[in-house]
């Protein structure tokens, strides 16, 4: 238990040559009945992906939704500590959770396909900002060329979004997050609804984003964990037990919870 | 709960029990329930056994001369021949019930989406039985309201305001009507009818936008504001112009409160000050005088079995639009 | 580390200083939603204040305990008859319609195959927004002429039990439908039969979602004028059995709003608006609690 990072006050992070991007320090999360989140420190580095396990009910999508202010919709939660984005708290006063979402976009489990065109969909972060047409035919195109679906359906973007595969859906969302431009990109169970060969396609992608975003991944697959994650927390009920390198924390974890974990002893 | 007696085997089932299937009739319906089917039809067969027993009654005259015509000519004395031409009724009903729709519309559409977007639940709870507080206002009590406060004031402010400001709009030129009754007091009056309702439907429906489509749009950085906008309408708009008929077919389907505050002129008016008359209205205060004038009284039941239709259909539409039934008023205020 | 977040100047100036000028744009115009979408409340509701107000002063001045004791006597006299005869008219009239209505509402949710079930929820709605004068008119010619009984209290309330079964209907069927699976299941798995599962378990878990229903029907009968005064005729004395004519109260309203303000008549529209309103809010309010009671006996039920 020695030098375990709960006990230590500054957002555990294993050494990273990049400043953090996000970092939460304290953060405790509660609902009127329970607490969901306990004190939870952790700083997230930009440009590499973290991942976030542990078994279901341990609070780790209610971490990642708090991260860019979407407990606030309607949850009724209560949020406590700090959440830091480049160094400034995203819950403090005058800072609109509009912006927030702006800069830390967010992948659902399931994909949320708007009822419109495949091109409206992924310009709807472009639309809402006002961005000129020529743009926004640009920004389009990349988007979908970096989430890989440019080469699939590239020539025919007019078509209903809903027509499209479960994977290809969600990869249209992972583009639509992408033409807002943001820092960070949190991603909850993203493949957990998608069929095997539509999963492999959306963590290859994860290799790609990697190199201009920080990108959060809630999972409860160890071994996706393992495959796409630089870096891996392990949050059991509400608290964070251990925070290193993805390989470190599935070969030798410091603690006996990751380690039983890890090793599918419960879960 | 059967008891079976310690250490023993439970015996084995005898002939099986009726499936406690959730629905009883999910496979074969027993001829006894088609028997009895009737008993869910009732509606259907009231409404169908008001429309034959007025199609039956309507027979004599059965869409006269000109019935599809916009003259009106009624002579008491019968020496001259009488036209009744249903066109003009529907017209000046349409005048009347379509900006107060619109007008309703408008209203209702910003109290829902304040109720479901913006409110916190308690105050838009209360705010929705408020809301239904308007539903059960006796239509007449906003018509007594109507003539003796409203129509002074709309004869002396409202109308020269209006007048004023928008005298240059088709219809809302002069001349005024200094009493103040005509159609805009129906229309203004008529707003406080249809509210509840188009209120109710328009709520419903904002509300059964899926939470994931919401959730997604507000994760893109885009404001409440433009979620309502982009995707919630999207998503309701069949729900939302479902609301607007219901509310037309509640419209044009009041008669009492009308009656007493458009004056009863029957003819096309010039504009919206001068006193008209509606369809409904027209049937509710002729009634009196057709029992002594057969003609007029087979008038009435024809113009009541174009009201019903044209009330049906409008009520058809807008519950397929919507999904959802007048009935939603009711169950609106206690939701979750 | 921890120097590494160190607030980062760049980042509070994008969060906190929303620096686009577009981005300030939208934010104000969703706060312009906010607070601008409330008006509508106010536009509606004042004039609603106004009228409560309204009626309040000018029914109260003259209002005494005669008002609703005497009869309507000449130019003057009070409610007493129309009292009786709203009374009666609405106590006949729910009576009826809430059978009819229960019984098709209990038949559609739990017997009926689903074709006539789907034809049965669409013709309710229909009914529900029929126009009340046409109802009223084909029951003139029915229920008056046809029958030969003349105007009567009878015709009339069952005009009116017709104007209000839908809403009965469509809120037993809902609620009906609306009683937990699992209730049914552990009904019948103890051997109960399907009727001692319907007025043993089911009608107690639906009388709430019902008595809803009642209340909306009966706020709407109450209010109704134009399929009573062909029906139900008129009358200054109480009624005095089911085939008499009767008087009642929207009918004052409509019969004496526009007599001079100088003599009672004016007076007593006024004041039977006012009695009607108590009559609704007091139906509503007491029927309500009823509801409640019901529905907190049921308290986690549903979740």
């Amino acid at each position: 238990m020695n030098g375990s990072p709960i006990a230590s006050g500054a957002p555990a992070s294993p050494p990273s040559p990049e400043p953090p991007v996000v970092a939460t320090e304290h953060l405790v999360v509660r609902s009127r009945e329970r607490v969901i989140l306990n004190d939870v420190s952790l700083a997230f580095p930009d440009r590499d992906v973290t991942a976030i396990i542990g078994p279901s009910g341990c609070g780790k999508t209610t971490f990642i939704r708090t991260l860019n202010r979407m407990t606030e919709i309607g949850s009724g939660l209560m949020v406590r500590g700090r959440v830091l984005y480049r160094g400034q708290d995203i819950y403090a006063r005058g800072v609109n959770p509009v912006i927030v979402r702006q800069r830390i976009g967010m992948v659902f489990q399931r994909p949320v396909v708007f009822p419109m065109s495949i091109f409206e969909n992924v310009a709807f972060g472009l639309r809402i900002n006002r961005v000129d047409e020529a743009t926004v035919e640009r920004t389009v195109e990349s988007c979908l060329r970096r989430a890989g679906l440019w080469t699939e359906i590239g020539d025919d973007l007019d078509r209903s979004g809903l027509t499209l595969s479960g994977g290809q859906q969600q990869r249209l969302c992972i583009a639509r997050a992408l033409a807002v431009e943001p820092r960070v990109l949190l991603m909850d169970e993203p493949t957990a609804s998608l069929d095997p060969v539509a999963a492999q396609k959306v963590e290859s992608l994860l290799f790609e984003l990697r190199q201009n975003y920080a990108v959060i991944i809630v999972t409860h697959n160890l071994q996706q964990a393992a495959r796409v994650a630089t870096r891996t927390a392990f949050l059991y009920e509400g608290r964070m037990i251990e925070f290193d390198e993805t390989k470190r924390l599935f070969e030798s974890p410091r603690e006996k919870l990751t380690e039983n974990y890890v090793t599918g002893r419960f879960g | 709960m059967r008891e079976v007696p310690e250490g023993q085997p439970i015996p084995p089932a005898g002939p099986a029990p009726a499936p406690p299937a959730v629905p009883f009739s999910a496979s074969r319906t027993p001829l006894v329930q088609w028997l009895l089917s009737p008993i869910a039809l009732i509606p259907l067969l009231l409404v169908a056994f008001v429309a034959i027993f007025l199609l039956w009654k309507s027979q004599l005259v059965w869409f006269g001369p000109s019935f599809f015509g916009i003259n009106y000519f009624f002579d008491p004395t019968g020496l001259q021949p009488n036209q009744f031409g249903v066109t003009l009724f529907v017209v000046d009903s349409l005048i009347v019930a379509l900006p107060a729709l619109a007008i309703a519309a408008g209203l209702s559409l910003a109290m829902a989406v304040s109720i479901v977007v913006y409110l916190p639940p308690m105050p838009g709870r209360v705010l929705t039985i408020l809301t239904n507080l308007l539903a059960g206002i006796p239509s007449v009590v906003y018509g007594i309201w109507g003539y003796v406060v409203l129509a002074p004031y709309f004869g002396s402010t409202v109308q020269p305001a209006i007048f004023g400001f928008l005298g240059w709009i088709p219809g809302l030129g002069g001349p005024l009507s200094p009493g103040g009754v005509g159609s805009l007091l129906a229309i203004f009056i008529l707003i406080f009818m249809i509210v509840p309702i188009t209120t109710a439907v328009m709520r419903e429906s904002l509300r059964s936008v899926p939470h994931d489509l919401v959730e997604a749009g507000l994760a893109l950085g885009a404001t409440q504001w433009e979620v309502m906008r982009r995707i919630r309408l999207r998503v309701a708009r069949r729900g939302l112009w479902g609301a607007a008929f219901l509310g037309l077919g509640r419209a044009i389907g009041e008669s009492v409160a009308v009656a007493m505050v458009i004056g009863a002129s029957v003819w096309i008016p010039p504009n919206v000050y001068a006193p008209s008359t509606t369809l409904a209205s027209f049937i509710f205060y002729q009634l009196d005088s057709s029992f002594y004038y057969p003609v007029l009284l087979q008038a009435l039941i024809e113009f009541s079995l174009v009201l019903l239709g044209l009330a049906v259909l409008l009520n058809l539409i807008g519950q397929r639009a919507s999904g959802l039934g007048t009935t939603v008023v009711v169950t609106g205020g206690n939701g979750p | 580390m921890t120097a590494a977040l160190a607030t980062d100047a760049a980042a509070v100036d994008d969060l906190v200083r929303a620096s686009a000028g577009h981005m300030r744009r939208r934010l104000l115009l969703d706060r312009v939603a906010r607070y601008g979408l409330l008006l509508p409340f106010v536009v509606v509701f004042f004039p609603l204040i106004d009228l409560l107000y309204w009626i309040s002063e000018t029914a109260l001045p003259t209002f005494t305990w005669a008002t609703l004791t005497q009869d309507q006597i000449g130019n003057g006299g009070g409610l007493h008859a129309m009292i009786i005869g709203t009374a009666v008219l609405i106590a006949l009239a729910t009576t009826i319609a809430t059978l009819i209505g229960i019984a098709a509402g209990l038949y559609t949710a739990e017997y009926a195959p689903p074709a006539i079930a789907r034809l049965g929820r669409t013709a309710g709605n229909v009914l529900a927004g029929v126009p009340a004068i046409v109802l009223g008119f084909w029951g003139y010619f029915l229920l008056v002429i046809y029958t030969g009984w003349g105007y009567t209290v009878l015709g009339g309330a069952l005009t009116l039990s017709i104007l209000m079964v839908p809403f009965i209907y469509r809120t037993s069927d809902l609620a009906f439908s609306a009683v937990p699976a699992s209730q049914r299941e552990a009904a019948l798995a103890m051997g109960a039969r399907r009727y001692q599962f319907l007025g043993r378990i089911a009608l107690p878990i639906a009388i709430p979602g019902i008595l809803t229903g009642v209340i909306l029907a009966m706020a709407i009968g109450l209010g109704e004028t134009a399929p009573l005064i062909y029906t139900a005729g008129w009358a200054n004395v109480p009624l005095t059995g089911l085939f008499s004519p009767t008087s009642y109260l929207t009918g004052a309203i409509w019969l004496f709003y526009s007599q001079p303000p100088d003599i009672g008549l004016y007076a007593l529209a006024f004041q039977a608006a006012f009695v009607l309103i108590v009559m609704v809010v007091a139906i509503n309010v007491t029927l309500q609690a009823v509801a409640e009671h019901y529905r907190r006996r049921l308290r986690g039920l549903f979740s």
